[in-house]
């Protein structure tokens, strides 16, 4: 209780005592501040990608494929049949299969950022598709209707294709299609698609083969028999996933590749800044010296030295994670990002930057490392000063 | 007493504080070192990438008959025509991909940064099932020239005999690529069609106008094509890499600020901490002139140190980011040093670190009134 007291008491003498070393102290919180709102960005940039990449996935979805993306992946006309009529296959009230067959291309357009060409995907859906997911929405216009080369456009991409308004067309190898509509689907990577239906789709392209067939499944629990089902059929040779599952295996590379800068950028930031908490640290107990001095002198013990020279130094340090959370938030407020997602076909993907708890605590602990760092090297420094020679004037 | 004894004896007053602003300024070096030249292999792609060279592609994604060969040829500007398809195929196991092109040896005089010798492009022709590799595939699966080597693409297995080796100076990390004949894929293929013409125009400033004429020459076919300067085309692929010019450049304002910060602070705190010194030497007879040089040299002495320090880390770490970079495309080209114009940046930023930290210090002691100064000491 007593060693409280003491703990208690001498950090608040060195805490009234920042304000005179303040230009010291702020070396700590910028330093911590700059790396929390590096990492927090650039964690924010990994997370926000990893979550359009997987968010409009669900369990109750599985996507079969022909191959090992669904860019290269080709499914017969007949195999798509044996497919949805596969059990663990749901049903709409009139008995239709709930599922999409689908077929991809991709079409070079000007992005208006860059003014250079860019490949985006057209994907082509089945009759079915908004039974299959209701997430996707009208923003504007109205939907295509199958057969008259019509196309809706994600509202992910509708600002790179700053000319795609409602009306304007777009070319595809039978001539010109007319964009209808902008859609939504709460995020994700099919909000950089453009959508139209697959019949149209493959006779422009002269294709007779599905890329993909997505389903509903009557429960999530059904998947196992559906899949099985497929994998006895000799006549297919298909796999069946959870949508989830492939589209968080798909994303793994580049999700992988934006963890690891951001975490090692975060980490060279960090290193940095412990050498800069170690100079306002080390700088504190001298300008402390004489006080510590006097607090040993008066009966102190080591701990409360220490205690307060490291909890300063977290003090410090906290108030540089606010600093620099706060400025990653401002920074990173509605900004959006885009990049390619393989896909066997490059993939442009728009989206926007999330900040989580767990991405705030991670630059917390982050920050509070560092503090702890310069705190504990200073506080054994000042347990050092001698009674006699730290009451000297100096 | 030489400036220089001087300079040593306050930066070694306090070595603890020396050495960590040393360090932390390292690492601030470090970062701009690396983050410069993540930049410049970005850059570089684009600018490196022949300005006189066209990637014409079908407009749709699909193929084209190379029967458009001679009409591109035709087209007025162009110089030499190489063409490629494609064949996916894997080596025993799907998860070792290897794209093979199907060309001929004019891939190697229009593609000029593959590297293979006179030999081997000699073998290639005579020998129809030739296999031409990269370096780092032939290492990866242990093939030597004269192996026999088989791939599977879907049921089909293709075998090769394998005739020589190509490099890419330009990008030790390039991805997994292999050249054979399109005769030998196209006659068991039998499809007619290539993925890519890419041609070498006469006159680079009229790369756009000749991508047109050809474009112009196959708009209303079943296949029209997209020709793009390989600058254009590269740079589209470079811009998709994410905003990555945008996240370096905040984050190097970020590092420089913090960087500015610890080294503005520690002069000024040394300078304050000897306010007393600089009134006796002044008292000596130093002149205003010779004081402000030595706050600024001891402030480029810190400088110049993380720099060289930071810059040398940066240098042998990048050698692998600069590989980890090659990997992510073929487009990006990557040297994995330091260019000249980084270190010489990087001096300059420390330069410039230097001014700034020093200037407040250095005024705020011109303006001492000595009497006052060794006031406080006494």
């Amino acid at each position: 209780m007593n060693d409280l007291k003491q703990i208690a008491a001498a950090t608040t003498v060195a805490l009234e005592t920042v304000p005179r070393r303040l230009g010291t102290s702020l070396v700590i919180v910028i330093g911590t501040a700059t790396t929390v709102a590096v990492l927090i960005s650039a964690l924010a940039i990994a997370t926000g990608f990893t979550r359009a990449a997987t968010k409009t996935s669900s369990p109750d979805r599985a996507i079969v494929l022909g191959g090992l993306n669904e860019a290269s992946s080709s499914i017969s006309r007949a195999a798509v049949k044996t497919i949805m009529d596969a059990p663990g296959v749901a049903h709409t009230a009139t008995g239709e299969p709930i599922a999409s067959a689908e077929t991809l291309e991709s079409i070079p357009l000007t992005d208006s950022r860059t003014g250079l060409d860019a490949w985006f995907t057209v994907r082509g859906v089945g009759s079915q598709a908004l039974a299959l997911r209701p997430e996707i929405h009208l923003v504007r216009g109205r939907f295509f209707v199958p057969g008259r080369r019509e196309v809706i456009v994600g509202r992910g991409i509708e600002e790179r294709l700053g000319r795609l308004r409602l009306g304007s067309h777009i070319a595809l190898p039978d001539g010109d299609w007319e964009v209808v509509g902008t859609f939504a689907t709460g995020g994700g990577t099919r909000e950089s698609e453009i959508l139209t239906d697959a019949s149209s789709l493959m006779s422009t392209y002269h294709s007779s083969e599905f890329n993909s067939v997505t389903v509903r499944l009557v429960s999530p629990s059904d998947f196992a028999r559906f899949s099985a089902a497929l994998a006895s059929n000799p006549i297919l040779s298909v796999t069946a996933q959870r949508e989830d599952e492939y589209y968080t295996r798909m994303s793994r590379p580049i999700s992988r590749l934006l963890e690891t800068t951001a975490y090692g950028l975060g980490s060279i930031m960090a290193f940095g800044a412990v050498f800069g908490a170690l100079n306002t640290m080390f700088s504190a107990v001298r300008a402390r010296r004489t006080e510590i001095a006097t607090l040993r002198a008066i009966g102190f013990g080591g701990s409360a030295v220490i205690a307060s020279v490291v909890i300063e130094a977290l003090v410090l340090g906290f108030a540089g994670a606010l600093l620099g959370a706060l400025a990653a938030w401002l920074l990173l407020e509605g900004a959006t990002v885009s990049t390619v997602m393989a896909t066997g076909t490059l993939l442009n993907i728009t989206f926007g930057v999330e900040v989580g708890p767990k991405i705030l605590l991670t630059g917390a602990l982050f920050a509070l490392g560092i503090a702890a760092a310069g705190g504990i090297f200073a506080a054994k420094q000042a347990l050092r000063i001698s009674i006699a020679a730290g009451m000297q004037e100096t | 007493m030489s400036l220089w004894t001087l300079i040593r004896a306050e930066l070694w007053r306090r070595p603890e504080r020396t050495i960590f602003t040393i360090a932390s300024l390292a690492v601030g070096f470090l970062l701009f070192g690396l983050l410069q030249s993540v930049n410049a292999a970005f850059g570089a792609a684009v600018a490196r990438s022949h300005a006189d060279r066209l990637m014409i592609t079908e407009r749709f994604g699909g193929s084209m008959p190379l029967a458009y060969l001679s009409r591109i040829e035709r087209v007025p500007g162009v110089a030499q025509v190489a063409w490629f398809a494609l064949l996916i195929a894997h080596y025993r196991d799907v998860k070792q991909p290897l794209m093979v092109l199907a060309t001929t040896p004019a891939f190697f005089s229009v593609l000029e940064e593959y590297k293979t010798p006179a030999v081997a492009v000699n073998r290639l022709i005579s020998t129809r099932t030739g296999l031409i590799v990269l370096d780092t595939v032939a290492k990866r699966f242990g093939w030597k020239v004269g192996d026999q080597v088989g791939l599977l693409d879907g049921p089909r297995v293709w075998t090769f005999d394998i005739v020589g080796i190509v490099t890419c100076p330009s990008n030790p990390a390039h991805p997994a690529f292999a050249v054979t004949n399109y005769a030998y894929v196209d006659a068991i293929r039998a499809s007619g069609t290539v993925a890519y013409f890419v041609v070498r125009v006469a006159d680079s400033r009229r790369a756009v106008y000749v991508a047109r004429s050809i474009d112009r020459l196959f708009a209303n076919s079943s296949a029209p094509t997209h020709s793009q300067q390989e600058s254009e085309f590269s740079g589209s692929a470079v811009a998709e890499m994410g905003d990555a010019r945008r996240l370096t450049d905040s984050v190097m304002i970020a590092v420089f600020f913090a960087m500015l910060f610890v080294t503005c602070n520690v002069v000024f705190e040394s300078v304050r901490e000897r306010t007393a010194e600089f009134a006796v030497l002044r008292t000596l007879g130093y002149s205003d002139t010779r004081v402000l040089v030595l706050i600024g040299l001891e402030a480029l002495t810190l400088c110049l140190s993380g720099a060289a320090i930071g810059l040398a880390v940066a240098e042998v770490a990048f050698h692998f980011v600069g590989q980890a970079i090659g990997q992510l495309s073929s487009w990006i080209s990557t040297t994995n040093v330091l260019s000249a114009g980084i270190i010489l940046s990087g001096l300059g930023l420390a330069l410039a670190l230097t001014f700034v930290a020093a200037a407040i210090p250095a005024w705020s002691v011109k303006r001492l009134d000595i009497v006052e100064a060794l006031r406080v000491r006494a």
